[in-house]
């Protein structure tokens, strides 16, 4: 489990839905803006260059035409330079040398072209593509590019055109420009992140009224419901099984407080009559045959006290599952066999008809088998009319089960009373008339003695015409 | 044979002294963990029937200082929790018997001869009460001299009876011993079967045996 939460969790557990909601809006935002403002800029940048460098280069293809045709002045040129220099904002300078490297003219409006370290083109009639950077000690920055020309007069037969564009400025707007997108993401970032937490509170509000509601829910008001069309698609799962929940609860608690109930006046019973008797005897002096009739009495009550109390706590561990299986393969036949045995005195008398018939194994637990079967025969046995006939059928059905299946000609159970035959104390009121000795927990323990084994217990009854029980138990 | 009873419960106490008495026990109560431990520390008992849950002390540690004394009376524990790991708890320190509240008197008389190794079954293979005679090897029943048909539960529930002639078995106890019941099932069984039994073993004769123990049960002996 643990590892599970390793790997499904960047953030820790109790980080809330709306923090999470926040970054993740927050860094979405940040990733896309930085994206949208990193192309812009990159495109601004890169145009500026360009025209940057095809200014240059048109420059140094005016003073290559100038400087070839024979006469060239330097008035000319420096006019040329003049004509340029309000290019934009920036400002660019020109320094022509002759062959040898002396300085035949600087021309420009910055006056640092000594400094600049143009950069030396070998061919003459190299393409001047090349551009070179150059921030200044003072802190202006310098595109630079370097030319031959061809030029008749000179010595070597050609001259050196070096020119540099001051671009200051532009980097300057350009920085200008970087504080700006970084200050933009900065807010946007800001206001997706709040934006972001703004919709997940709203998104989430849904989520807070569920829990006030579910908060309002107490042992005593446990009839309340989230009722699941009011809330929003994603809730109204979770509302839906809240409230099935609720009924299970619901249900559990009622059958719970009807148990107590229901226990509290079985007790009342026995002891009031124990309490009553004990009273009205000890009120007078009685011969000593009275006094034995009562205790005898009393010990019919107190053993009925000591059987209820025995079969609560067996249902009270069956239900927490505290009763250790010790399963085997029992033949079921044997088992029956012997309970028929138990009770063969009484059903002779009764002159029932018994009969058990197929063959099979169970996987269960002999003792509880035991206990199930004889349950389940003194029911059928109690309610058969003298003279009728009970079948106890076994069967191994492929390999998914094996049944038991007890068949009686008794007084039957009413279709309405089926499901509650299983409650403890439950007695159908034909029982109840029909004889007043069951403790209306025997099926209680069936039930709880096949679930314990995984199986299932069926009651078919019709009224007047007798009971079927079946009973499935899973193969091993 | 003496036993020491130690129980917190007076009206427990009181009982079981009242009928260990009567079945020809002395016996002595304690009614505290320390008072048990002194006294089953300064004489010499044959039993000693020790509560589980007692005020000071519980019934297993006073059992763990007794066997730490080096005192090795056979113990019997009385307990008002049945739970499995309190079954277990008490056969792994080695008690004795364990016997769940509410239990019958006469379970617990049994359990007592038992733990004390009192012979109940006799060596021989025949009992004979007044002029009953039962062969336990050949299955054969006679009164004076007749044989008397049994079938084979008859048979088991009349040498039970015999086999414990003078102790009053209740229907639970003779379900379990008889039938293998060992749960709370119809106990008006026993009394069909007894009074089955009855009819073949002292209906024909004059001199009855089985008696009915009113609230009890029932008891095989010569009056």
């Amino acid at each position: 489990m643990s590892s599970k939460r390793d790997k499904s969790a960047h953030l820790p557990q109790s980080y809330s839905i709306v923090t999470r909601l926040t970054l993740a809006f927050a860094l979405t935002a940040f990733g896309m803006l930085t994206l949208t403002t990193g192309f812009l800029y990159y495109a601004l940048v890169s145009t500026l260059h360009t025209k940057d460098e095809r200014f240059l280069a048109d420059k140094i293809v005016h003073f290559r035409d100038i400087i070839r045709s024979s006469n060239y002045d330097v008035r000319e040129l420096e006019q040329e330079v003049q004509a340029g220099s309000s290019y934009q904002f920036n400002k660019y300078v020109v320094k022509i040398v002759n062959a040898r490297g002396r300085e035949i003219m600087t021309a420009g409006t910055n006056a640092v072209t000594d400094t600049l370290p143009f950069p030396q083109p070998h061919e003459v009639d190299e393409e001047p593509l090349q551009t070179v950077r150059f921030k200044s000690a003072s802190g202006e920055v310098f595109i630079m590019m370097s030319a031959w020309a061809k030029c008749r007069d000179c010595d070597g037969h050609r001259v050196l055109i070096n020119t540099a564009l001051n671009v200051t400025v532009e980097e300057a707007i350009l920085k200008q420009y970087r504080k700006q997108i970084f200050l933009v993401l900065i807010i946007g970032i800001f206001l997706a992140g709040l934006t972001g937490m703004a919709i997940a509170r709203r998104g989430l509000s849904p989520l807070r009224r569920i829990t006030a509601v579910i908060q309002r829910i107490r042992a005593s008001q446990l009839n309340e419901r989230l009722a699941p069309a009011t809330w929003p698609q994603e809730l109204k799962m979770l509302a839906t099984s809240f409230d099935e929940m609720l009924d299970r609860l619901e249900d559990s608690f009622v059958r719970l407080s009807r148990f107590s109930t229901d226990i509290a006046h079985e007790l009342r019973t026995p002891i009031n009559n124990l309490m009553g008797e004990t009273e009205v005897s000890l009120s007078k002096t009685r011969t000593i045959e009275d006094y034995q009739q009562i205790l005898e009495s009393s010990m019919e009550e107190y053993t009925r006290l000591s059987h209820m109390i025995e079969g609560l706590l067996f249902l009270a561990r069956a239900e927490n599952t505290d009763i250790k299986l010790e399963r085997t393969q029992v033949d079921p036949i044997k088992e029956i066999q012997d309970v028929l045995e138990y009770y063969h005195a009484l059903t002779e008398e009764k002159k029932l008809h018994v009969q058990c018939r197929g063959s099979g194994s169970v996987y269960a637990d002999p003792l509880l088998l035991r206990r199930a079967v004889t349950n389940l025969f003194s029911n059928a046995f109690r309610y058969s009319p003298s003279g009728s006939s009970i079948h106890i059928d076994v069967q191994e059905n492929d390999d998914q089960f094996s049944s038991i299946l007890i068949k009686d000609n008794g007084i039957g159970i009413e279709t309405e009373e089926l499901q509650n035959i299983f409650e403890r104390f439950y007695r159908t009121p034909g029982a109840k008339s029909h004889d007043t000795c069951g403790s209306g927990l025997g099926l209680a323990i069936v039930k709880s003695i096949m679930d314990l084994h995984g199986g299932t217990i069926e009651v078919l009854s019709v009224p007047k015409q007798g009971t079927t029980v079946h009973l499935r138990f899973p193969a091993q | 044979m003496r036993i020491l009873i130690v129980e917190d419960e007076k009206k427990t106490a009181g009982f079981l002294r009242k009928g260990l008495s009567e079945n020809g026990f002395v016996v002595d109560v304690a009614h505290t963990a320390e008072d048990g431990l002194f006294q089953a520390h300064a004489s010499d008992y044959d039993l000693v029937i020790l509560d589980v849950m007692l005020p000071d002390k519980s019934g297993w540690v006073v059992f763990e200082e007794m066997r730490r004394e080096g005192n090795k009376t056979p113990v019997l524990f009385l307990t008002a929790r049945d739970s499995v790991e309190d079954r277990v708890k008490g056969l792994e320190l080695g008690a004795d018997d364990y016997l769940v509240k509410p239990f019958a008197f006469s379970e617990l008389l049994a359990r007592v001869r038992v733990v004390l190794r009192r012979p109940q079954v006799q060596k021989d293979q025949t009992i004979e009460i007044a002029d009953l005679q039962i062969d336990l090897l050949k299955r054969k029943v006679k009164r004076t001299g007749k044989q008397i048909d049994l079938t084979q539960k008859e048979f088991v529930l009349l040498s039970l009876l015999a086999k414990r002639s003078g102790d009053a078995l209740s229907r639970t106890m003779i379900a379990e011993q008889v039938w293998d019941m060992n749960f709370d099932s119809d106990t008006n069984v026993v009394d069909v079967a007894i009074r089955r039994l009855r009819s073949k073993v002292d209906d024909p004769f004059e001199r009855k045996l089985i008696h009915t123990v009113r609230g009890v049960g029932y008891v095989l002996e010569e009056r």
